[in-house]
């Protein structure tokens, strides 16, 4: 059995799982929720190398992705899912080798990222919710759905502020709170950015009231009047189609509920190790998402600026990928576009990749057959623990293509 | 030196590109050779302003460009002086972060003109901009001091979180218009969706509306209505979840 | 050019003064990584006649890596956007990367241009032990520098408990503890009491310390006793540098009366006061402020066992970024606000703020800051003990020392700088009165390499006797001393040489600085009982140490 397992299932990066280990699968999962359980499966994964669609030696694929990637003339790294932050480190240098367009997983979150890259924001790692916070509004997601353990294991509080906390909901069309909240406030779509603007002209000592937010305006009343409120809202995107300025509204709102009490905006993210994305890329380049070494020095055209993989890919700027990661975590637009042209795959899975790859060539997965590092959805890293043999590691494939690149270019 | 330095698009871009080096101001010491050798990024590759335009004059702030620019982005990035006339359409970026002079576009443009770079505090800092067509969204967003009018339409977030600085809006505009503006003003001449934290406050015939369309009329040769000078306006103060300083002018009829 | 494994750099003037060599022309040899007393007469020679010579640059004080600066980062890709580092051409065969610069630059761009700088050694001033596997990844992509950081202590509930419970020696035994897992070198205390009151939330009235007896939560626990039992702890310990000290009340006006209780409470033990200019105001809230530095560098200079940075404040862009919170909320609202602003509350040990801030040479209070930093400097009698920061990037990026550099070694420049600013808050400051002091080579030296060394305890550095580490300088002797330190003409780390004729040649990894003091391991079962009740990071998943 191998304890305090890191889980990427989701962004809560629940590292109390137990593996337990049978016959070269994995049996059971302790403590473990439904997405966890299903993200761990029985661990086995396949461990081919093909290239063209036929097998082919490790040596053969690697000098086969080289060729397509120094081959192109507008080449994209895509760092996908289920890696280790050391492997992400190496897919970014391969990119500055390459003079590539680099994009990742974490894009999925880019409005709460620009926001945050417009004002900052008040944020706080996720114990300091279950320590603290006396107030916690769920703002139009009910974390059962998509971070099943998220309430159990960050926003319980303990012993006797546990009795005084309450727990807001905050129904937003068909995106509701948590069905068991406190109180309930709800807030038609077509509103929403406004009932939070609303809310912090209140917090200001303005009066925006219109009789129709009145239910959020004492809503924004009792969190001034809260010692630490907590709100938290998805990054991720849903069925929903979001007013592209709700992000922002919410990173003010949340700052300035600062001035008369304390106030945390936590930005639920989803799993595969992509906030470790966004951190290395940041480190990197300075840039969270959407950089462009095809100039040299790393460059930024987020959003409409049309260097995210998505644009590139719809403007069909790109002509061969390199994908890291597991391919079955790739946003939808970004892996149709990718079943258009040559890719190259190094990660989970591969050899069954729906983009149907020229190279496809299966690593373990980073946290069930690979260590390394991760980080959970509050930018807090983690271990990761391999508690079953698996194919090559991912970062000895990608360290071995680095290589080659870097020596074939001499 | 020359009167003007003309610009025409000789080779249509196969990319997006970005040419942040077409600045009015920067021509003002420059031969046509060294125009033309000026850096740009074409598909995110480096490559120079003479691969796609024929650059004729020279020392001049007095620039004309000519040709479907539609896929040149950032053009008047940062300039800080001189007169720019854009013979037809611009992408994207024109003149973000523009401190000073005047760019006159006789087409459309894209995104975020007189807008900000990505995280930037501030968008537009000072000069002018005309568009005679429409614009894409977040036109004027962060604008700090300065000038913008579409005489077209407007697209979403025209005017977001502007810090100072006027725009006036002949056509209609696209939702968050306005949104998140501290001071400044927006003049839409045309009914215009206002954030529901605006509060109104008057209805009157602003002095100073008057004065800047009699300027825009004179000045750019912008077919200003006499009902739109003499008109009568609703105020609107907001955003009250920022400093509440700013205001939207809805013309109201004569 | 080539890099043999041994050289005889001659005939350069040799800064040396750990060694008391101060502008000798002598011969420096490196065998290998290692300066050695002599070599054979054939052994290769690089000719510094004419040039100057001293130990590579040591940094006591800077924020370069880690879950703070990321943030930081993160939150600049305007800054980002117009400071592109290309990929320098390196003649090794490493993979030269490219970055972006700005007050926070990329993690290589950091590397290639403080080793550019001839700066071969950096701290990382401030590192939350959940975030210090975050920081070592970073340092790691952080190349030629040899580092380490700093873990934050002082604001740590734990810790926090045991003071209460008056167990200060569990609380040692836990300062050990964490400065091994977390693999770091030293023991930052930041604000103590204040940053735990700020994230404990309320209203604006409980927010923050106002001096070293406030209660902290339980009425046991104080700014003082928390420092007395770091203080203590680390001196016990015998760690190579003592508690590093973020005073309370930073950026106050009156400030400087905390600033000397906190010295004083320290008496007669080893510790170093960071960024003293930050914590050298006069004046009261509401009230001018005013220098204070005069009163405060004279109790430094009458107490050996004080060390101090200066966290001198450079006029330009800078960004702030500190553990000290409450400070931040303060400035992001200063002013009518509209500042970006970022706090990430770390739990159960810290916090983060960060606000982007311009000092401007015409702003009172801006100006003030810059005088203070010089005031420090020029009325310091040891500059063995206080030593050279810009508390980069918070009073400027460390692109700036070579400026600073030369404000301490050039009164007229000087004069003529101190005319350019607002003088509204300068009335009092020892600037007016003429300063006439103009640091000396040998001084400089001192606060930027021989000084921060030897206060970390980095017996290898900073020096270039016999056994010392092979990081060395090379500067063409200028006149203008800014373009001097900006542009040196040779840089070896580890006998490796990194710069030469002022361009980066070679980019090796730096070597990582840590401790790892003995303690009492009982204290672990108690700390797996507190992570079992508190913490959402399993104890066995904490900390830097890599996992089987």
């Amino acid at each position: 059995m191998t304890e305090h397992v890191t889980c990427l299932g989701c962004g809560c990066a629940c590292d109390d799982i137990a593996v337990v280990v049978k016959r070269g699968r994995i049996a059971e999962a302790s403590n473990a929720c439904t997405l966890g359980a299903a993200w761990f499966g029985d661990g086995v994964v396949p461990a081919e190398i093909r290239v063209d669609g036929r097998a082919a030696t490790l040596e053969r694929a690697i000098g086969k992705a080289v060729e397509l990637l120094t081959g192109a003339a507008r080449p994209l790294v895509y760092i996908a899912g289920d890696v280790s932050c050391e492997v992400q480190r190496e897919a970014v240098a391969i990119g500055d080798h390459l003079h590539a367009a680099v994009d990742t997983l974490a894009a999925t979150a880019a409005g709460a990222v620009l926001a945050g890259q417009r004002r900052g924001r008040a944020t706080a790692t996720l114990g300091e919710i279950r320590e603290h916070a006396d107030l916690v509004v769920f703002w139009g997601v009910d974390p059962g759905e998509r971070y099943p353990r998220f309430i159990a294991r960050y926003a319980t509080a303990p012993g006797d502020l546990g009795k005084t906390r309450t727990v807001v909901a905050v129904d937003v069309g068909a995106s509701r709170g948590p069905k068991d909240a406190g109180l309930r406030v709800a807030i038609a779509p077509s509103d929403e950015v406004d009932a939070i603007g609303a809310m912090r002209a209140t917090v200001a000592g303005r009066d925006a009231s219109a009789a129709r937010f009145a239910s959020a305006v004492d809503l924004a009343r009792r969190m001034m009047q809260a010692r630490y409120t907590a709100i938290v809202a998805d990054g991720e995107s849903g069925p929903e189609a979001i007013d592209p300025d709700r992000a922002e509204a919410l990173v003010a709102l949340g700052q300035a509920l600062n001035g008369p009490a304390r106030c945390t905006l936590c930005t639920l993210r989803a799993g595969g190790n992509r906030s470790g994305a966004d951190a290395v890329l940041t480190w990197q380049t300075g840039f969270p998402f959407a950089v462009d070494f095809a100039g040299g020095p790393p460059r930024y055209r987020p959003a409409g600026g049309g260097g995210s993989a998505e644009a590139l890919l719809a403007d069909h700027e790109i002509d061969a990928a390199l994908v890291i990661g597991a391919p079955v975590t790739i946003p939808g637009p970004v892996g149709e576009a990718l079943d258009r042209i040559p890719v190259a795959v190094i990660g989970p899975r591969a050899s069954t990749s729906a983009v149907r790859p020229v190279v496809a060539i299966d690593t373990g997965v980073a946290g069930i057959h690979e260590g390394g590092t991760a980080f959970r959805m509050d930018d807090v890293p983690l271990p990761l623990r391999a508690s079953l043999e698996g194919p090559r590691a991912a970062l000895d494939v990608v360290r071995a293509l680095r290589d080659k690149l870097v020596h074939g270019a001499r | 030196m020359s009167e003007t330095i003309a610009l025409s698009l000789t080779q249509a871009p196969d990319h997006a590109l970005v040419a942040e080096c077409i600045a009015p101001d920067r021509f003002a010491t420059l031969t046509a050779k060294e125009i033309a050798s000026l850096g740009v990024f074409h598909g995110g590759r480096a490559a120079r302003l003479g691969d796609f335009f024929k650059v004729t004059g020279e020392r001049s702030s007095n620039v004309r460009l000519e040709g479907d620019l539609g896929r040149i982005q950032g053009i008047g990035t940062g300039m800080t002086g001189g007169d720019m006339l854009i013979d037809g359409s611009s992408g994207r970026d024109l003149g973000v972060a523009m401190a000073g002079g005047r760019i006159e576009v006789r087409g459309s443009t894209g995104d975020n003109v007189g807008g900000a770079r990505p995280g930037a505090a501030k968008g537009m800092t000072g000069g002018e901009i005309v568009i005679r067509g429409s614009a894409g969204d977040d036109a004027g967003v962060r604008m700090r001091r300065g000038l913008l009018v579409i005489l077209g339409d407007g697209g979403r977030g025209t005017g977001r979180a502007m810090i100072a600085g006027t725009i006036v809006l002949f056509g209609k505009t696209g939702p968050g218009a306005g949104r998140f503006l501290k001071r400044g003003t927006i003049v839409a001449l045309e009914a215009m969706e206002r954030p529901a934290t605006y509060r109104y406050a008057c209805t009157y015939r602003p002095p100073h509306v008057a004065v800047l369309l009699r300027y825009l009329r004179a000045r750019s040769g912008v077919p200003v209505s006499d009902r739109h000078i003499t008109g009568r306006y609703e105020r609107y103060s907001g955003d009250l979840a920022e400093l509440g300083k700013g205001e939207i002018l809805q013309w109201a009829g004569e | 050019m080539s890099n043999p494994e041994r050289l005889r750099i001659s005939g350069g003037a040799v800064y040396d003064p750990a060694n008391g060599i101060d502008g000798v022309v002598r011969d420096v040899c490196i065998d290998g990584d290692r300066i050695v007393a002599e070599l054979p007469r054939d052994a290769p020679r690089l000719d510094a006649a004419g040039m100057i010579v001293m130990p590579g640059g040591v940094d006591i004080h800077s924020h370069v890596a880690g879950p703070s600066v990321n943030q930081a980062r993160r939150l600049l890709p305007e800054e980002h956007a117009v400071d592109p580092v290309p990929a320098p051409r390196l003649e090794d065969g490493t993979l030269a990367r490219t970055g972006t610069g700005g007050t926070v630059p990329s993690t290589f761009a950091t590397g290639y241009r403080y080793a550019g700088l001839g700066y071969t050694t950096a701290m990382e001033a401030a590192v939350a032990p959940l975030g210090a596997r975050h920081a070592h990844a970073e340092l790691d992509d952080t190349p030629i520098l040899d580092a380490g950081f700093f873990v934050l202590l002082g604001n740590d509930d734990y810790l926090l408990r045991q003071i209460g419970a008056g167990e200060t020696a569990r609380a040692r035994d836990y300062a050990a503890w964490l400065l091994g897992v977390t693999r770091a070198y030293a023991i930052k205390i930041v604000n103590p009491g204040g940053v735990s009151l700020w994230k404990s939330g309320g209203d604006t009235g409980r927010r923050n310390v106002t001096g070293l007896d406030d209660a902290v939560g339980s009425s046991g626990v104080t700014p003082r006793k928390i420092l007395e039992t770091l203080c203590a702890a680390a001196n016990q310990l015998a760690l190579p540098h003592p508690v590093h000290v973020h005073c309370n009340n930073l950026g106050q006006p009156g400030n400087y009366a905390t600033t000397l209780e906190t010295m004083k409470a320290l008496g007669g033990q080893r510790a170093h006061f960071t960024h003293l200019q930050f914590h050298s105001y006069g004046g009261e809230r509401g009230k001018p402020w005013q220098s204070a530095a005069r009163e405060v560098i004279e109790y430094v200079n009458a107490h050996p066992e004080t060390s101090v940075d200066v966290g001198q404040v450079m006029f330009g862009p800078a960004t702030t970024v500190t553990a000290d919170s409450p400070v931040e909320y303060l400035l992001a609202t200063s002013a009518g606000g509209g500042r970006k602003w970022v706090n990430v509350d770390i739990e159960l040990e810290s916090g983060c703020g960060i606000v982007p801030y311009m000092y401007k040479e015409r702003a009172a209070v801006a100006a003030l800051q810059w005088a203070v930093g010089l005031e420090l400097f020029l009325l310091s009698t040891d500059p063995w003990r206080v030593v050279l920061s810009t508390d980069h990037p918070n009073g400027g990026a460390f692109l700036s020392y070579p400026e600073l550099i030369r404000l301490l070694m050039d009164r007229s420049y000087r004069d003529e700088c101190r005319k350019r600013v607002n003088q509204k808050l300068l009335a009092g400051s020892a600037l007016l009165d003429g300063l006439s002091r103009e640091y000396t080579l040998g001084e400089i030296a001192i606060v930027t390499r021989a000084g921060p060394a030897r206060l970390l305890g980095l017996r290898n550095k900073g020096h270039l006797g016999p056994g010392a580490d092979a990081d060395v300088t090379i500067y063409s002797s200028d006149g203008d001393r800014a373009k001097m330190f900006a542009t040196p003409r040779y840089v070896f780390k580890a006998g490796t040489l990194v710069v030469a004729e002022g361009q980066l040649r070679r980019a090796p990894a730096g070597r990582r600085l840590a401790v790892r003091p003995e303690y009492d391991t009982a204290v672990t079962k108690d700390l797996r009982r507190f992570f079992d009740a508190h913490a959402t990071v399993s104890f066995d998943n904490y900390g830097a140490e890599p996992v089987p």
